[in-house]
Formats: C-alpha cells, structure tokens, sequence
C-alpha cells in the first residue's frame, strides 16, 4: 500500500512540473510587444502584442490631417533606436515586417506641410519641387512657382500669355513682357497654405499667306485691334505679278493699304494676278512689227492662202512664253480649315447630344 | 483649390459601397434630399471645378440658402453621406468649408464573413454619375473634339489628293502640318488625362 501511495506521488511530481514548464512557457512566449510611439507626440502611443512565430505587419498613414490647412507627412523611423529615412510620399500606408521574437519599439518621425494652390494656367512647376511630388511642402520651406508665359491653346492659332498674378487674392503684380518665355516668382515661405493666381489674355494668330511674293504682318495680336498687312509681290522675269483682292477675312483695302481687324485666329491670303504687259511691250510687238514686214515681203511672192488674226498671233505668243499648267482650285485651304472647324463643332454638338459635356460647358466652349 | 489631376483620380476611382449606402444612389431615392445633395454637388463641382460651400448646395436643392436650409443639408450630409464615405468634407479655414464627391463611378457590394475571414463581392453593375455632371475641363472635351476633327481632316485630305482636287505640294504640307497637331493633341491626352478618353467617349 505504502509503495502504491509513494509510486502515485511520484507519477503526481512527474505530471505537476511538465504542465508548470508548459505553462511558464506559454507565459513567456505571449510577453513579446510592439510599441509605437511619435516624436513630438503628434499622434497617440499604442502598444501591440507579439504572437511568437506569426509575422506582424506595422502599418501607419504616410500623411494625416493636423488641422484645416495642413497635414503631417512621415520622414522617418526608429526601430529599436536604429533610424530609417521614408521615401517620401503623399498617400497610402507604410508598412513595416516586425520580427517577432522578442519586444520591439518603433519611433515615427512626420514634418508639418501646407499646400500651396496654383490657379489659371497648367503650365507651372515649383521651385524647388515638392517632397511629396504634390503641391504640398514641409513647414519652413521658400517655393516659388515658375510659369509658360505662353501657352498655346491651339496650335498655331490660339494662345494665352500670361500677364500678372496674385498671392492670397490680396498682392497683385504685373508680368513684364519682355523677351523671356517663362516667368518666376519670388519665393513664398511656407508657413501656412498659399494661393497663386495668375491672370493671362488671348493672343490671337494673323496668317498672311500667298502663292507669290513675300507677306507682310503675319503675327500673335491681342483681340480688337486693327493690323496693317502688305504683299510685295515681285515678278517672274518679264511677267510681273500685281495684287488683285484680298481673300479669308474682314480686309479693309481701299487700293493701296490693308488692315485686318483681329477677333480671331485669322488667315488671309493674297490673289496675285500676272501681268503681261511687259511681255508683250518688249517681245509680242516687235515680233508683230517683224512679222508684219515680212508678211508684206513674202505677199509680194505668194498668194495670200489664210489671214490670222493679230489676237491669235498674241495668244500663240504668250502660249510659248508661259507653259501650260494643270488648274486647281482655287481657297483650298481656306475650306479646308472651314472643314476641320465643322467638324471639330460637330463632334462638340455630338458630346452634347449624348450628355457628355453640360449645357454651360457647351455654350461657354462653342462661345469660344 | 484641388488640383485637376486630384479631380481626375476622383472620376476613374470606382468606390465600393454597401447596400446601406448605395441605396442613396439608386432610382427609389430619386425624390430623397440625400441622393439630391449627391447629385447637386457632383453639378456645381462640375461647373466650379472644386469643392462646392454648403450654400451653393442649399440654393441648388432647396432652392433657399438662408441658415435653416443649410443646417438642414448639412446635417443630411453629415448624417449619411461623410459616413457612407461618398461625400469629403474640406476646411480651407475656419470659415470656409467645401464639399466634394469622393468618386463619380461606384460599384454596389456585399461584405461575406465566413470562416476564411471577411471577403467582399459585387452586386450588379457599376453606377456612374452623369458624364454631363463630371469635373472635366474645357481643355479635355476640346481636345476630344479637335481629335475628332483633325482625324476626319486627314480622311479628306487623302481622298481630296487621290481625286486630283489638289497639287502634290499643297497635299504633303497639309498632311505635315496636321498630323503634327494630331500627335499633338493625341500626347496631351495620353499624358494628362490618361483613362478618361476610353471612359468618357467609347463607354458613351
């Protein structure tokens, strides 16, 4: 009996000390933890445990809001007193693998940014460019924003130049118009968010174009002013070439001067006529005179079989001096470019119809 | 205010909503003030290409924009929309508060919590907002145009200069000088409104 109650608090002992180990055991394993903090305490500590042999996966905003104009954006972090640079960026989450094996402590690190607006041109880029490739910079920082003066709306026929600009819709300042293509302003010190707002006006493009002699007045103007235009229209030889009409556009030409009123991208072109007379002043008579005295000599000979006309004569004359060419129409580009307008209103109209593009979108882009 | 790119992202982001929140988007709210405030921002985001003052909202729904219409939107919008996640709400200042939509495009989901873990799946189509209603940019639907325009140009030029309507010369400057702005155009599109082309014009 005595050994049975011996043997029995032995098997006792035995079974006592392995689940106490097992337990100890599970204690220890479930102590490990994850504790997150921020410097500067912008955002609350927490603490998470650590599940021995499970991968925890830290994850934080790279950007939150600190009040109605800014935001804070990650920089860095500590791990374990080991620090860590962030490539920088505006949105979504960092993550971080943390070992689980034993306790862990990470510190993160965030700058205050503040957002600085550009309005009335997309032709813009700062100086120097965001961390967060955005329009929002650390706290601290001088920015200036570096503008197209000009931009072209429509190639070759609509453009903006950019004329002034603004700073929180309070300081306005004109834009010289000088040779330079870009403009930049001074630097604004990032404390607080900024609006820049730059004002521009339409240029319009005036083509002077002709099939002979070289076009004066081709040029960028601004809407409503008058632009004198000209030809000089040369010659080829003996034919010259002299102005006949204008063509394309609203031209007042009273003979001798011409102006275009400009509201508008606007092609003229010049019809020049050949003139002849020169030709026929210097070759087409003394021929005539020629022929006229040898005619007598040779009727004098030989019976007259037919008598031509002298205008046959001359029209045989100018038809060796200028060699036959093939006739095309003529304003081809004109309708051309009317073409490529009807179309481009037509496929406006078709967004319209099909309720892609609103009814004050519509009005306001075929206004224009 | 928001940068166009910002307004863009806003338009191709398809958002996933629950059926207690996609409700507000559906044909039998159509005469809740809800699904009026919805489509009354998503308008005058249009037109202001930016986040809309309560004001703005009140007048376009109610028709008024003295306080008591406005807290009454407000309220609505705080109520369910900033919950449901469809609206943003943006504090320029302290005195200046602006709303705008956080999508234009949403698909209607059902959360599924099964011993896997939880998963999502869509029901029936996506929803989209009126194109008309869109915070695009003159710019864009110009550019449509044009390209429309310059592509239809070509189409004639060649059949013009296979017909013998035009010189040889005259042909290859035009087909120069407007291909080189179809390229142009073409460019513009790829580069600054990628995805919106597709979205906005074959979708249609």
């Amino acid at each position: 009996m005595k050994l049975l109650i011996i043997f029995g608090l032995v098997l006792f002992g035995i079974f006592f000390t392995s689940v106490y180990n097992d337990l100890a055991y599970g204690q220890f394993s479930n102590t490990s933890t994850l504790k997150v903090s921020f410097e500067n305490n912008l955002l609350p500590s927490y603490e998470v445990p650590l599940i021995s042999g499970q991968i925890f996966t830290l994850s934080q905003n790279h950007s939150w809001v600190q009040d109605e104009t800014s935001r804070y954006n990650l920089e860095s972090y500590t791990l374990d007193g080991e620090k860590v640079k962030l490539s920088r960026t505006a949105r979504g989450d960092f993550t971080l693998s943390v070992p689980t094996d034993s306790s862990h402590s990470v510190v993160f690190s965030a700058v205050p940014q503040y957002a600085l607006s550009v309005d009335g041109t997309n032709d813009f880029s700062f100086l120097p460019s965001s961390p967060t490739n955005d329009n929002w910079f650390d706290s601290g920082t001088e920015v200036s924003v570096n503008v197209q003066k000009t931009t072209e709306i429509e190639n070759n026929k609509v453009r903006q130049e950019i004329t002034g600009w603004s700073l929180d819709n309070v300081e306005f300042w004109e834009i010289e118009n000088d040779a330079s293509t870009s403009f930049t302003t001074p630097p604004i010190m990032l404390n607080e968010y900024h609006q820049v707002d730059f004002f521009a006006e339409y240029q319009y493009k005036l083509n002077v174009i002709s099939d002979n002699g070289e076009t004066t007045g081709s040029g960028w103007y601004e809407q409503g002013i008058t632009v004198p235009i000209g030809i000089e229209s040369g010659g080829d030889g003996l034919v010259l070439n002299s102005l006949s009409e204008w063509e394309g556009a609203d031209v007042t030409y009273d003979g001798n001067t011409a102006q275009v009123f400009i509201d508008g991208p606007v092609t003229v072109s010049a019809k020049v006529e050949k003139n002849y007379s020169l030709v026929i002043g210097m070759i087409v008579i003394p021929i005539l005179v020629i022929g006229a005295v040898g005619f007598r000599k040779f009727k004098n000979r030989v019976p007259v079989v037919e008598e031509k006309p002298v205008e046959r004569i001359v029209e045989k004359v100018i038809e060796r001096v200028e060699a036959p060419e093939k006739k095309y129409e003529d304003g081809y580009d004109k309708k051309f470019s009317d073409y490529l307008s009807e179309q481009i209103k037509s496929k406006l109209q078709e967004m319209h119809n099909s309720k892609i593009i609103s009814d004050s979108k519509y009005s306001k882009i075929n206004n224009f | 205010m928001l940068s166009e790119e910002d307004l863009i992202a806003r338009i191709l982001k398809i958002k996933q909503l629950k059926e207690n929140c996609f409700k507000y988007l559906e044909e039998r709210s159509n005469q809740l003030l809800t699904q009026k405030i919805l489509f009354a921002i998503s308008e005058l985001t249009a037109e202001e290409m930016g986040p809309v003052k309560l004001s703005q909202i009140a007048q376009k729904t109610t028709g008024e924009k003295d306080k008591l219409k406005q807290d009454l939107v407000r309220l609505t919008i705080e109520k369910s929309l900033l919950k449901c996640g469809l609206v943003e709400k943006l504090k320029y200042a302290s005195n200046d508060v602006r709303y705008i939509l956080t999508a234009y495009q949403f698909q209607k989901i059902k959360e599924i919590d099964s011993f896997r873990g939880e998963s999502t799946q869509p029901i029936g189509d996506v929803f989209e907002l009126p194109k008309n209603t869109w915070p695009l940019s003159d710019e864009f639907y110009l550019l449509l145009a044009k390209k429309h325009g310059y592509e239809e140009s070509l189409n004639k030029l060649h059949s013009d200069y296979d017909a013998d309507v035009i010189p040889r010369g005259k042909y290859e400057t035009l087909n120069s000088d407007y291909k080189k702005s179809l390229d142009q155009i073409n460019e513009r599109l790829d580069s600054k409104y990628s995805g919106l082309e597709a979205l906005v014009v074959s979708e249609s």
